[in-house]
């Protein structure tokens, strides 16, 4: 059975492609500020576990419906002889031939080869009966149809609007491909569910398969990122010193490697990231993310981010009293209270005294009797912070962004305090506790609930 | 109904743990590369292909990482010689005394059983540690001669090493079960026990009950008076030769179930550990999803080029609605009816051509086409447009002002790239009265 294949029709520049790019969930859909630079029908399959659900075809937009609509009148004395007088107009003026009426061609043929129409408008601009002609020429092909309303500017108009359009369409919904998530784009798939018995129970599956596919995505960029973060803070660079004296050269060199090497792993996954939600093309823009980050705290960005110097010493604080607890446990319980003082009090200076000292290069002997600098893995807490944030706003962007959205990403993390807060207490502690570990890197189980974790921050809404 | 997670799991076991390790890994290799996109093999692009297909194809064409099978043979074969030339060497040891059950016990029986029981709770404390773990995962990518790039995957490697090393400790124990019986099939072994502190036999009998418990279903213990009768002496052999034989099935239950059984169960359980470890990385890393997307992404030909054509122009001359020096003629709604002279595009092609060719061909000033930013330019202007040339009126595009500051950006755009397509002037039209 081949799957249901529906064009995408319209006014040129009222949203066609950004349409089908959302529901096929492919950016490589052309969209364009510039009203008629789509010119031929270019069919886009939905593809999920490499089977396809449904064909959407992109098409370029009405240039001259009145005057086909003209034409199709002329030729045609009753209403049974519509249909085949479409075809007919097709067989005189083919999409591959040298006329006016290309882009109605190129749109109508699909059509008359038997795909569904999805006819869209503009909600924000009043309806107008120069539509009319483009309808009704849709009406006379005879195929299944529904109207889409996309509120490019606004829904002023959407009301008027579905008045007019309900008496062409037998469905009529609002659809912004710009905003759509899963839900609303699982939504449109109902609706094409309704248009035609024969392709109810597939575009049902693809429903499903479609709410499946979202979820696997989510769980899988949440393990994506738990991975790379651990890698990103177990980084090391090594440099072998062959004098006793280590010059402030040999360590500014080491830093610098250092920073790159962190800089192009977050970079990697980054791109993972958006390969997995198939943005290929989407630009991202990186605030810089620093190493130096004894400076850090006097940086207006690191103020920005939000989670201020008390906050985090308080964090670690807890973080540490729950070890101490873990540990007290662990002995016996004997001394509870006394293991969970004790361990909030170093946890709590440590972070504290690292925050405050530059992270001192260390020595390490080599194994030939050599030495070498050694910078990395970090442990500052603060650092781990800032690496965690911007990588789970960044997931938080790319997995809500529809395919339609070509906007750039800014990655900056700023936002992630706010979704941080929106934890529990207890959930913060352990949070902290699991990015104080990522550095030895975590245990199978422990990954599993920095992904949890991961998956949740994504899913709080954005604060606005 | 298949879903990419089970296919993908299929294709990768499809020749056995191992080899799936290998596979997995060379295909995290591939995906970490940022440019792995352009170096995909073109029959992963065809469309209408099953996931496996898909990825059958990609490692049809992507250098198969094989664990170096002459070490490993090698490994292997070193494992079982070790076993039974262990216990060969044991058995012949003793020379014309008979072989000593304690030794043999204690060799093959208690010792692989205590360390079966540390590697145990060894890999149950195990956490994966990376760090902990990167110099012994460093260790066996040299041994095994395996690709470089595999080190960061340590965890998977941690586990499936684990699980090989409790093979060859399980390959040692066999081996020592074969040099038995090897032995014994071209030699007549008595055994026979010995001690300096335990002087009754009962207790020896009660130990040796306790020994053999778990098999005396299958193999029961040598009658107490046997017991008794193999002890022997230091330079005087056994009284009965003979009933040393009868010993020999008590040897190998010994070797059965403290040396190879409790080391098969750890390592089929750290074999399912690994498999486990192995299956959750394939389902869940979203590898095989990212790689699925890079084979289906269809390209287009970008209109990108035609964005940069047009000029920023936004109409510098400035006209108002009352002026008498224009005739102001509507696109649709623009304007509303006050002030144009007639709206074009309401009404049928046909009335619009008529009312073009009767009354705009009287008209004297110059012709502009009011528009309103959010209207889309579309070829049937266009027609209009020419049509009003061709009767040589001078015809140029008013833009209205924009309503609520609501316009996009595009459909303005738009304009000027339709101005700019038929080399038309765009004014802007100001709807300022001033009577
Ligand atoms: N703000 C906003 N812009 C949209 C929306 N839909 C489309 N656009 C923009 O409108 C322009 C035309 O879109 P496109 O999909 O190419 O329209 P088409 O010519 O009908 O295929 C592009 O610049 C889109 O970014 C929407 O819902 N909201
Ligand atoms: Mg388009």
């Amino acid at each position: 059975m081949t799957s249901p294949k529906l064009a995408v029709v319209g006014h040129p520049n009222k949203g066609k492609s950004s349409i089908v790019s959302t529901l096929v969930r492919q950016d490589a859909v052309a969209v364009s500020e510039l009203s008629g630079t789509t010119t031929q029908s270019q069919s886009f399959s939905m593809m999920v576990d490499g089977k396809e659900l449904y064909q959407l075809v992109d098409t370029p937009g009405f240039q001259r419906p009145r005057q086909v609509l003209e034409i199709l009148q002329a030729q045609t004395q009753d209403a049974s002889q519509r249909r085949q007088t479409v075809q007919a107009f097709l067989h005189q003026y083919a999409p591959d031939g040298n006329h006016k009426f290309k882009d109605e061609a190129e749109l109508l043929e699909p059509i008359v080869n038997g795909a569904g129409i999805v006819y869209v408008v503009d909600g924000s601009v009043p309806y107008s009966p120069e539509y009319e002609a483009e309808m009704t020429i849709l009406q006379w092909t005879g195929q299944p149809r529904m109207a889409l309303i996309n509120p490019i500017g606004g829904e002023h108009y959407v009301e008027q609007w579905q008045a007019a359009l309900s008496q062409f369409f037998s469905v009529v919904r609002v659809f912004n491909p710009m905003t759509a998530d899963g839900d609303k784009q699982r939504q449109i798939l109902s609706a094409f569910a309704e248009l035609h018995e024969p392709w109810r129970t597939s575009l049902e599956q693809a429903q499903q398969l479609l709410a499946f596919h979202l979820n696997d995505l989510q769980r899988q960029g949440g393990q994506m990122i738990a991975e790379a973060l651990q890698q990103m803070a177990q980084y090391q660079s090594k440099l072998p010193i062959v004098s006793e004296h280590v010059d402030s050269a040999a360590k500014y060199g080491l830093r610098h490697q250092y920073e790159a090497g962190i800089r192009s792993q977050e970079k990697q996954m980054q791109q993972h990231v958006c390969e997995l939600y198939s943005h290929h093309q989407l630009q991202l823009e990186n605030e810089t993310l620093e190493v130096d980050y004894p400076d850090l705290f006097d940086r207006k960005s690191w103020y920005l981010f939000g989670l201020d110097r008390t906050k985090l010493v308080g964090l670690a604080a807890s973080a540490g009293a729950a070890a101490g607890v873990a540990i007290d446990v662990g002995v016996g319980g004997s001394s509870l209270m006394a293991g969970a003082v004790a361990g909030g009090v170093l946890s709590g200076a440590a972070t504290l005294y690292a925050t405050l000292k530059p992270e001192r290069l260390k020595l390490k002997g080599m194994p030939l009797g050599g030495q070498q600098l050694v910078a990395g893995p970090i442990k500052d807490i603060s650092f781990l912070f800032v690496l965690f944030g911007r990588a789970v706003e960044l997931l938080a962007q790319v997995s809500r962004k529809t395919h339609a959205d070509r906007r750039v990403v800014v990655v900056s993390g700023l936002d992630f305090s706010e979704r941080f807060n929106q934890l529990s207490k207890v959930d913060q502690v352990k949070l902290t506790r699991l990015l104080q570990r990522l550095h030895k890197g975590l245990s199978f189980e422990e990954t599993e609930r920095l992904k949890r974790y991961i998956i949740d921050l994504v899913a709080f809404d954005k604060p606005d | 109904m298949q879903t990419s997670v089970s296919e993908s799991l299929s294709f990768f076991y499809r020749f056995g743990a191992s080899r799936a390790l290998f596979t997995w890994l060379q295909f995290r290799v591939f995906l970490s590369d940022s440019g792995w996109q352009s170096r995909l093999p073109e029959d992963c692009r065809q469309p209408g292909l099953t996931v496996r297909d898909t990825l059958q194809n990609w490692s049809d064409h992507s250098a198969e990482a094989e664990l170096h099978s002459l070490i490993w043979v090698i490994l292997n074969i070193i494992a079982l010689l070790a076993g039974s030339g262990a216990m060969i060497g044991a058995l012949s040891y003793s020379g014309h005394e008979p072989v000593n059950l304690w030794l043999i016990f204690g060799l093959f029986a208690v010792l692989p059983l205590l360390l079966t029981l540390f590697a145990a709770l060894g890999s149950l404390l195990q956490r994966s540690y990376r760090s902990a773990h990167s110099g012994r995962v460093g260790l066996v990518v040299k041994v095994l001669r395996l690709p470089e790039q595999w080190l960061p995957y340590s965890r998977l490697m941690v586990s499936w090493s684990l699980w090989q090393s409790q093979s060859l400790a399980l390959l040692f124990n066999v081996g020592a079960l074969a040099g038995f019986f090897l032995v014994a099939l071209f030699r007549d072994i008595s055994f026979g026990w010995s001690s300096t502190l335990i002087e009754d036999t009962a207790t020896m009998v009660s130990f040796f009950k306790l020994f053999t418990a778990p098999w005396n279903m299958l193999v029961s213990l040598p009658a107490d008076e046997t017991i008794s009768a193999t002890r022997f002496f230091q330079n005087q052999g056994i009284s009965v030769a003979s009933a040393g034989r009868v010993w020999w099935p008590t040897v190998v239950m010994a070797v059965l179930f403290y040396g190879v059984l409790p080391r098969l169960l750890l390592q089929q359980w750290l074999a399912a550990r690994f498999r486990k470890a192995l299956s959750n990385d394939i389902s869940n890393s979203g590898e095989v999803e990212r790689f699925l997307n890079g084979c289906q992404r269809v390209t287009t030909e970008a209109a990108a080029a035609v964005n940069e054509a047009v000029a920023e122009e936004q109409g510098t001359k400035t006209i108002s609605v009352g002026s008498k020096d224009y005739c102001l003629i509507g696109w649709q709604n623009a304007l509303q009816n006050k002030a144009v002279v007639y709206q074009l595009g309401l009404n049928s092609w046909q009335q619009d051509v008529q009312w073009v060719e009767e009354t705009a061909a009287t008209v004297q000033q110059p012709i502009v086409i009011v528009v309103d930013a959010r209207q889309t330019p579309t070829g049937e202007l266009a027609d209009c447009i020419e049509l009003m040339q061709a009767q040589g009126h001078s015809v140029s595009v008013g833009l209205l002002p924009e309503v609520n500051g609501d316009t996009n950006s595009g459909a303005l755009r738009s304009w000027q790239y339709f101005v700019h397509q038929h080399t038309l002037e765009m004014l802007k039209v100001t709807e300022l009265q001033h009577d």
